[in-house]
């Protein structure tokens, strides 16, 4: 284990390799810190230049931009009561006060540190987690992995946002799309209609490009006229008092634990877990009045978690091949198209992979605590960004990576017509994140099924035999009555269905 | 009337049916796995949760039609109207960019789209709108072209 992670800083520490993740982290935090911007949205960006190079370092930069964004989403939250992420959310219930009372240098470090800690301990729980699940993971059956790839598809309704019957709609529509192409058992073509383009189905990318960043231009096409404004005070006093932080490790150890159990849950995200961890320290609180008035706890608790939710949703990604949250479902889709499969082979054949990941989190979350304590003074700047700059710019550089795939103008036609989708989904509720869950996993679970009724020849009952299946069907069911009992928008925030 | 879940839902309905009739198109040699087994599934659960959402749907409308007044529908068609149709100069403007990419080449298409769409993002300054779709191509340019080497498309019209 040691030798692995140290293998790994070996490989990250390398200039290029560091480079690529310092573009990661810095990235994401600008991604993040944007109002209309989220990490899934970054990972996309970044899409057309995996492709140029190894696995190994697309995955660090992955991890940088991950990170990254979970953390800018407390700076518009703290600097301007917008969080830049849903997770970010609870943050600005104590982070805005703050900055309304002239602390917002203060709470932008707090928020730092409590990132930092979260990041790093959830990263050391993934770390000792992972391989220990992969190892089971191994020995899953086709009928097993059936199964599993069920339960994943159930996250829809735990990504569906406001409406349970919208985001399973959302997540058949993605079936759907996947079914277009060869079939996989019989390499027939289905739903092709004899157009050479539809016969190897729809690439990942421009439908991830316009579902995610083409879409939300066509938003911001609507939202640039509302103005943002900011704070005008002088950003200081970065690093909180020693007996302060030390008070404030309290809170920031407990909130990073359950972040990261939390994230460990498919479909949770970290949106749940900051409101969770934010609720506990409030309850255990000698002073719980004081939250929502600025209280310091109140911006680590949720920042501790938000951060701590990054490596436990890691845990069923890497293990399993299954997304713990939106964004790392985005991310599923970007390891697909770099060439990475995860699941419990990743351990076995690509162990260079998982420790440059390993080493990739902890030295993300050290550049967090270096960029935010460097930059404090530049992220009221960043959030001056026109958006009549920022947004054709995302445009362009989206369909130009959709050209790129194949040097074809069809992608770009197929990221437009995918983004025409995705906005008609925001204006009328449908969240897109189950629509990528379906791309994904609904051609993995029919390969599965097809080859779990041939080796049991044709008898569908081998489908519920093993108690395997049965216990990932069990928590599918529990996933579905969860998202059914849930009341419609709890734990959720506005920006959650663009997420 | 037709709200536009209701619409979304009927549509939803009538591509699941044709999906499902498509079906019948696809060969089967009679394996263990048919290629038809798994459209079948899906396109009859997306039948069946859009059903719902459309009766659903109704069941919202007859409420919500009490409690909302004609002025607040008045407010509401006005407020889209005002961006609908910046939104589809987007869409055609992103069209006509996917289209003439490769007969123009990506230099001149590309500052053309920037150009169109910072103007539809409401940036009046000439100079920005000109810097801004100037400056965004070349960095494409430099990044896709110089460094990745992905052959983007040149001129050719003639």
């Amino acid at each position: 284990m040691e030798a692995s992670v140290l293998q790994g800083f070996l490989f990250v520490l390398q200039p290029l390799h560091f480079l690529f993740l310092f573009i990661g982290v810095a990235g994401g935090i600008v991604v993040g810190a944007l109002p209309g911007l989220t990490g899934s949205v970054g990972i996309i960006l970044l899409l057309p230049f995996l492709f140029y190079i190894d696995p190994a370092t697309a995955m660090v930069m992955l991890c940088g931009m991950f990170c990254g964004a979970i953390y800018g989403g407390s700076i518009s939250a703290i600097l301007i009561s917008t969080p830049g992420t849903p997770s970010a959310a609870a943050t600005l219930l104590d982070g805005y006060p703050m900055c309304r009372q002239g602390k917002a240098g203060q709470a932008i470090g707090i928020a730092t540190i409590a990132s930092t800690s979260g990041g790093i301990i959830s990263t050391f729980c993934l770390i000792f987690i992972a391989p220990e699940l992969a190892h089971i993971a191994l020995k899953f059956g086709p009928d097993e992995y059936f199964a599993l790839m069920v339960f994943g598809l159930t996250i829809i309704g735990s990504v569906s946002g406001k409406s349970l019957i919208k985001g399973l709609i959302s997540g058949c529509f993605g079936l759907m799309i996947a079914l277009v192409g060869l079939d996989p058992m019989t390499g027939n073509p289905r739903y092709s209609f004899g157009i050479p383009n539809l016969m190897i189905g729809f690439s990942l990318l421009p439908v991830l490009i316009g579902l995610f960043a083409v879409s939300q231009v066509f938003v911001q096409i609507e939202e640039q006229a509302k103005g943002i404004k900011l704070p005008k005070q002088q950003i200081s006093n970065f690093f909180p008092g020693l007996r302060q932080l030390l008070k404030l490790f309290k809170v920031i150890i407990p909130s990073s634990l359950l972040g990261t159990a939390i994230g460990v849950i498919p479909g949770t995200g970290g949106a749940i877990a900051s409101f969770m961890a934010y609720n506990e320290a409030r309850r255990f609180s000698k002073d719980p009045d004081s939250f929502g008035k600025g209280n310091p706890a109140g911006v680590a608790a949720p920042e501790a978690a938000n951060n701590g939710t990054t490596g436990g949703a890691m845990v069923p990604l890497l293990t399993l091949g299954i997304p713990g949250d939106v964004v790392t479902a985005v991310m599923l889709g970007a390891l697909l198209l770099i060439g990475v499969q995860p699941g419990p082979l990743l351990f076995k054949e690509s162990p260079h992979i998982i420790s440059a990941v390993f080493a990739g989190l902890l030295m993300a979350n050290v550049l967090i605590l270096v960029l935010g304590a460097l930059s404090v003074r530049l992220f009221p700047l960043v959030l001056r960004i026109p958006p009549a700059i920022l947004f054709p710019l995302i445009m362009g550089l989206c369909f130009i990576g959709s050209f790129s795939l194949a040097n074809s103008a069809y992608n770009m036609f197929i990221a437009l017509v995918f983004g025409v989708i995705g906005y008609i989904m925001n204006k009328s509720g449908f969240p897109a994140a189950p629509v990528i869950l379906g791309v994904i996993l609904g051609p993995i679970a029919e390969d599965n099924l097809g080859r779990a009724l041939i080796s049991a020849y044709g008898d569908w009952s081998c489908l519920i035999q093993s108690p395997i299946s049965l216990f990932f069907y069990g928590i599918a069911l529990a996933s579905i009555v969860y998202s059914l009992k849930r009341k419609p928008g709890q734990h959720t925030h506005p920006h959650k269905a663009t997420e | 009337m037709f709200n536009r879940t209701i619409l979304i839902g009927v549509s939803l309905m009538v591509l699941s049916a044709l999906f499902f009739a498509g079906t019948w198109s696809f060969f089967d040699d009679g394996g263990y796995v048919s290629p038809r087994v798994f459209p079948r599934i899906i396109s009859g659960c997306m039948f069946i949760l859009a059903t719902l959402m459309v009766g659903q749907s109704v069941l919202e409308q007859r409420s919500s039609a009490l409690k909302e007044t004609q002025h607040d529908t008045r407010i509401k068609h006005a407020e889209s109207r005002r961006t609908w149709w910046r939104i589809a100069a987007a869409v055609l403007v992103a069209f006509a960019y996917t289209q003439v990419i490769e007969h123009l080449g990506y230099l001149v298409s590309t500052a053309l789209f920037l150009a169109a769409m910072i103007v539809l993002f409401k940036e009046k300054r000439w100079y920005v709108v000109a810097t801004v779709s100037i400056l965004g191509t070349t960095v494409f340019y430099t990044v896709f072209r110089l460094i990745f080497k992905v052959p983007l498309p040149r001129f050719d019209l003639f």
